[in-house]
């Protein structure tokens, strides 16, 4: 897969309506990309939020084909409440936040009793990158959620990202743990931790991909490079996932590729019972749209 | 040559040039008879350090010919050790040996300082190669007596020493397994941990000159049938020729079984100083100290 817009078809290609339950559906973007995807035939929207103003909304963007639900209630707290309610009970599959604070939204996500977060789980963030320069879709983590992710949550994001690549058709994905040098040591404890997440799946205790790690950027995307530095490496310069090591790292270098190199994202939070789709107001209508129909492949994955 | 067979050492010894031993307050039998002996086979030259009365009393005594060492009078222990090291660091000796003197005494001579035989950050290990009676060749393996808990660093350098012994040896690509007590990377047990870690610092070339593998249980590294058993299909799995052990406890009793229940060959030497130094016990064999002198002869 090399274009998001496959995404869109993919999910298409389910023959089904994700039911999306949407807290606080306020906003014209989220409305925008909700009443895409319900037009396209993919998603069930459950737009939950002041009736009202969902439905003068909606005679903006109205959405002609498929049906959708309005369910009234104003009050933030407790639209948000809902909107989470409805997927813990099987009533909606994916969760999407629309003009409610990301705080507030996360903590009802992260509720003990009435979350969306089984005991012990990471909670992590997947996107998937559309870049003109490279030759298929790059999947990396953690651009969002976790700031300085331990051995164990680097594994989650692995198994987050593997699942994510497994949904999108790649069968066996190549997952780059990416550090500035290739050598294990030097002064960098991520290294530490890549070369033990490696053994892992050298021990079939990570399954489903193929890992190598620490690798440099170049290492993990520009075939040249192995030859260049002399390392050898599954990974080849192609990689499919890259997982960073830190958020401050993930997060530079996907907004540098959006800003400079013309990029586009979609991604998500995983780990929770199901996808939910969190985007910031400043990404673009096509992101978020691209972002629901990733959730609704992650949710039949699921 | 690859040595297969700890007296292959004496052959290979006798022909090259003799390494010189020197013997650190080397007043006792048990020092005496073992320096003799590899003497005698043509394999080292040997200087006793000590007190020159006591040793020619004790080689008339065990019908040794003081005539074939050079002796070096000194008075006390202590300072026949520092003596023995100052000789080393005048380039009159190739490797170093203990005596009569507490092991605390002759480390303490080795480690010092201004006047010891290391270098700045040298780690010192002991390094043991076995004979065991049902395996199919030598075995290499610390650290069974310096280092109680190695850290990373340590262990990094204790593979590269097993590795090098290896090497002089005649053992071209040692296998190396780094012992833990499973196959599986837990994190939560450091010794998977390390070995998880220090097999991919091999794969990546930052330790050389052999095939390292690990985390690996005991079972696996020696035995292949319970590797193929288990799906582990590492060249080093049955085959190894060198164990790293995560503590001096694994290490001590891997040690001691060999050389108590198995009735198995074994010498010692340790690494880590500017020359090899040996260290035996007295409660070693006649045949594993004079083993041990060769295996320092061998990496001197």
């Amino acid at each position: 897969m090399q274009k998001l817009s496959e995404i869109v078809a993919k999910a298409k290609s389910l023959g089904k309506r994700v039911r999306i339950a949407v807290a606080l559906a306020e906003d014209t973007n989220t409305i925008g990309a909700i009443r895409r995807a319900a037009e396209e035939g993919f998603a069930y929207p459950i737009l939950i939020g002041d009736k009202k103003r969902i439905t003068q909304l909606l005679n903006e963007y109205p959405i002609y084909s498929g049906t959708y639900e309005i369910i009234d209630i104003p009050d933030a707290d407790k639209a948000t409440r809902e909107a989470v309610r409805l997927v813990k009970a099987g009533e909606a599959e994916v969760l999407m936040k629309g003009l409610v604070g990301t705080d507030k939204f996360l903590r009802e996500v992260l509720s003990k009793e009435r979350g969306l977060l089984p005991p012990k789980a990471v909670m992590s963030y997947t996107c998937a990158l559309e870049l003109p320069g490279y030759s298929k879709l790059l999947l990396i983590s953690d651009t969002a959620v976790l700031p300085y992710p331990d051995l164990e949550q680097k594994i989650a994001m692995v198994q987050y990202s593997v699942k994510m690549a497994h949904a999108l058709g790649i069968s066996n994905p190549k997952v780059a743990l990416i550090s500035a040098t290739e050598k294990v040591g030097s002064g960098m404890p991520n290294t530490i931790d890549y070369a033990q997440i490696c053994k892992m799946a050298e021990r079939g205790q990570i399954k489903g991909c193929t890992i190598d790690g620490p690798l440099d950027v170049f290492l993990a995307c520009d075939p040249a490079a192995g030859e260049i530095k002399q390392v050898e490496s599954p990974i080849a310069g192609r990689a499919d996932i890259l997982i960073f090591p830190n958020l401050e790292t993930a997060n530079a270098f996907y907004k540098g590729l959006m800003l400079f190199a013309g990029g586009e994202l979609a991604g998500l939070i995983q780990g929770t019972i199901k996808p939910v789709v969190v985007m910031s107001r400043s990404e673009s209508e096509n992101s978020k749209y691209y972002c629901i129909a990733l959730s609704c492949l992650m949710a039949e994955d699921i | 040559m690859e040595i297969r067979k700890l007296d292959q050492m004496f052959e290979v010894l006798g022909s090259r040039a003799k390494k010189r031993l020197i013997a650190a307050w080397a007043i006792d039998a048990h020092t005496i008879v073992a320096v003799a002996q590899a003497v005698k086979m043509g394999i080292i030259e040997g200087t006793l350090v000590g007190d020159e009365p006591t040793i020619k009393r004790v080689c008339i005594e065990h019908s040794v010919d003081p005539k074939i060492f050079r002796i070096v009078h000194c008075a006390g222990d202590t300072a026949a050790a520092a003596l023995a090291v100052e000789m080393i660091n005048k380039g009159e000796g190739d490797f170093l040996m203990k005596g009569l003197l507490s092991t605390d005494r002759y480390m303490r001579a080795i480690l010092n300082k201004e006047r010891g035989l290391m270098d700045p950050g040298a780690i010192l290990s002991h390094v043991t190669v076995a004979e065991p009676l049902n395996y199919h060749k030598l075995l290499i393996f610390g650290d069974v007596a310096i280092i109680p808990l190695p850290d990373l660093n340590q262990k990094i350098a204790i593979t590269n020493y097993l590795i090098k012994t290896a090497h002089f040896l005649g053992i071209e690509q040692p296998k190396v397994g780094l012992l833990a007590a499973s196959e599986q990377t837990l994190p939560k047990i450091p010794s998977c941990a390390d070995a998880a870690i220090i097999s991919k610092m091999a794969h990546r070339g930052q330790i050389k000159g052999g095939i390292v593998e690990g985390p690996l249980a005991m079972d696996l590294i020696i035995d292949k049938e319970s590797a193929q058993i288990k799906g582990m299909n590492s060249v080093v799995c049955g085959d190894a020729d060198c164990i790293l052990f995560p503590n001096i406890e694994a290490g001590n009793t891997f040690y001691k079984t060999l050389v108590k229940l198995l009735k198995s060959e074994l010498c010692a030497i340790v690494m880590g100083a500017r020359v090899p130094c040996v260290l035996t016990s007295r409660g070693d064999s006649e045949q594993s100290k004079l083993y041990s002198i060769a295996l320092a002869a061998m990496l001197a």
